[in-house]
């Protein structure tokens, strides 16, 4: 059979829709707008706060707590009309409801729920409903007990979800990992919420080589408490310095005479070997110098405050008798050795001279004629006598 | 046609699998989903969109003339499969609660959904064609009394099916729009 018309727009169709929307109608306007909710209001009765000593007794007056979309308050506005004393508390420091609203915006309902039965409690009390992370510890790693089951507030609060005794904290881990929990206080004390935050930031998945100091080598395998002994909060951690001196200022066969800087000689793979630039020092390190023992300029290990001048090391050769006093050893001679020696100043004039104009005499070095010191002078390793002027 | 009764099987192991995933996620969050949470809602939408293509597919195809849409059996089985998955999805949306229109609105599906199945066995009591087209067939009398009967029966059920299942999505629209401004809107 074919029929043209739908079955919604048939007259009994059209009376059935009309029937329903005058007898919902009909509720609303006897019952109010209760008619829409799917769970009876809270029952339990306190102190009359708004002229009411349960939310029940608000009755089906849904707009007493529900604004309209297009309305400028919120739900959590009209809680507030109330719930003076709550109101108060948003902006005392030392109360849980500034704790958990501080940090993070949050309405009434992220732990208040309604409509749940007349029995039923308006605090949601599943620690998976709880916005436990506004406390600053968050309840991700505590959402199932050791033994299977869901915690539950008083698992760690007691009595009064307001506050929390430390020694919780052990005396359920001890049952875990009694002996690691011992050495793990002895290192770092009871305050267990000083440094865990609850998602282990601070624990077996914190990655150090995120932090500035990387672990590597032999850094890699060392306990926490080696290097941040007295750490006891988040904060003393992120503080321990990142000197190598502040660990290992005991290790120091230097007696600090290298300052502090470990880290210019040496690596975490291991003290040995060690390597020094010294041209990274004020006196570099060239010619003839390369070869030379540090203790050779570094006597008894002293490594500061040596001079950079060649007379700090270098005594004026008797060789000299005292003619060059005064002068650096560089005006003449070179770090690569000391002879030969470049004479570039005005000679007094040779015997039998050739005009006073200095060291050219024929390629000779100052030894071809200064055979045993400046002050004396022979010509006899190339001429026959001392007065080749005479023709000899 | 429906004899072979494909369009039930299909239902329940729709339905099956839609369970074990309700349990999974009950045994995971230790609850009972929501209405108003994640996968309470989506049961909810879900449902009733399926719901909403059990209510006009069937109908606007019965009153196409033209074959090319598909055969009128084949709609009607699809009619049947997704009004009892997207009640039974809307079911598990109440999260086990009944309280005022939404309450109504569950056991308005209820009735209607129960109404579709007395429907479906008057439906197949009436000689048809592939198509779903009724046929006269010849037959002895007493056959022939059987199947009027059935016809009237069917053109009753027709007045009273239609009717309560326009109820029941008036009731539901009403609900959603209440939902939406007492919680989905609320600030």
């Amino acid at each position: 059979m074919q029929k043209s018309r739908l079955g919604c727009l048939s007259p009994s169709a059209i009376v059935a829709t009309l029937v329903s929307l005058l007898m919902m109608a009909g509720f609303i306007s006897v019952s109010g707008s209760g008619f829409f909710t799917a769970g009876s209001l809270n029952a339990k009765a306190g102190k009359m706060i708004g002229g009411v000593i349960s939310h029940a007794e608000i009755g089906n007056d849904c707009a007493k707590c529900h604004p309209a979309p297009w309305d400028a308050d919120t739900l959590g506005d009209r809680c507030m009309v109330c719930h003076k004393n709550i109101s108060t508390q948003l902006s005392d420091p030392t109360s849980l409801h500034f704790k958990l609203t501080k940090n993070q915006f949050m309405g009434c309902r992220a732990c208040h729920s309604e409509h749940r039965g007349p029995e039923a409690g308006l605090t949601k009390t599943q620690s998976e409903d709880f916005p436990h992370d506004g406390t600053g510890y968050s309840l991700k790693s505590h959402m199932r007990r050791s033994d299977g089951q869901t915690f539950v507030c008083a698992d760690c609060h007691g009595a009064d979800i307001a506050k929390f005794d430390p020694a919780v904290c052990s005396t359920c881990h001890q049952q875990i990992d009694k002996e690691f929990l011992t050495t793990h206080i002895q290192a770092y004390g009871t305050d267990c919420r000083g440094c865990h935050d609850g998602i282990e930031t601070i624990s077996k998945k914190f990655d150090h080589n995120l932090s500035a100091f990387k672990l590597e080598d032999k850094h890699a395998g060392l306990e926490c408490a080696k290097c941040h002994a007295n750490a006891r909060t988040a904060v003393d951690f992120k503080t321990t310095s990142n000197q190598c001196s502040a660990c290992h200022i005991k290790d120091d066969t230097h007696a600090g005479k290298f300052g502090n800087d470990c880290g210019a000689c040496h690596k975490p793979s291991g003290w040995k070997p060690a390597t020094f630039d010294h041209n990274l020092a004020a006196f570099k390190l060239d010619g003839a110098h390369l070869a030379v023992t540090c203790q050779k300029c570094h006597v008894n290990n002293v490594f500061k405050g040596i001079p950079p001048e060649c007379s700090g090391c270098h005594k004026d050769p008797s060789f000299h008798q005292g003619l060059f006093s005064g002068q650096t050893c560089s005006t003449c001679h070179q770090t690569l050795s000391w002879l030969p020696a470049k004479f570039n100043q005005p000679h007094p004039e040779p015997r039998g001279g050739e005009g006073g104009s200095g060291v050219n005499h024929g390629g000779a070095t100052c030894r071809d004629c200064h055979t045993v010191n400046l002050m004396t002078a022979t010509c006899i390793k190339c001429h026959d006598s001392n007065n080749p002027d005479n023709g000899d | 046609m429906l004899r072979d009764n494909k369009e039930l099987w299909w239902a329940i192991i729709a339905s099956i699998l839609i369970t074990a995933f309700y349990a999974l996620i009950m045994s995971v969050t230790g609850k009972i989903p929501a209405a108003g949470e994640l996968f309470g809602h989506s049961l909810g939408i879900l449902g009733f969109v399926l719901m909403i293509l059990t209510e006009t597919l069937y109908s606007l195809r019965k009153r196409s003339r033209s074959t090319r849409w598909g055969r009128m059996s084949d709609w009607l089985q699809f009619h049947i499969f997704t009004g009892l998955v997207g009640p039974y999805m809307v079911f598990l949306h109440t999260s086990w609660k009944f309280n005022g229109l939404a309450g109504a609105v569950t056991l308005m599906t209820f009735v209607v959904v129960l109404s579709g199945f007395i429907g479906r066995y008057i439906y197949t009591r009436i000689p048809r064609t592939a198509d779903g087209i009724e046929m006269d067939t010849p037959m002895g009398d007493a056959q022939a009394a059987a199947i009027a009967n059935a016809r009237r029966l069917m053109a009753l059920w027709h007045t009273v099916h239609i009717p309560l299942g326009m109820a029941l999505f008036t009731a539901a629209f009403v609900h959603i729009g209440g939902a939406l401004y007492y919680a989905t809107f609320l600030k």
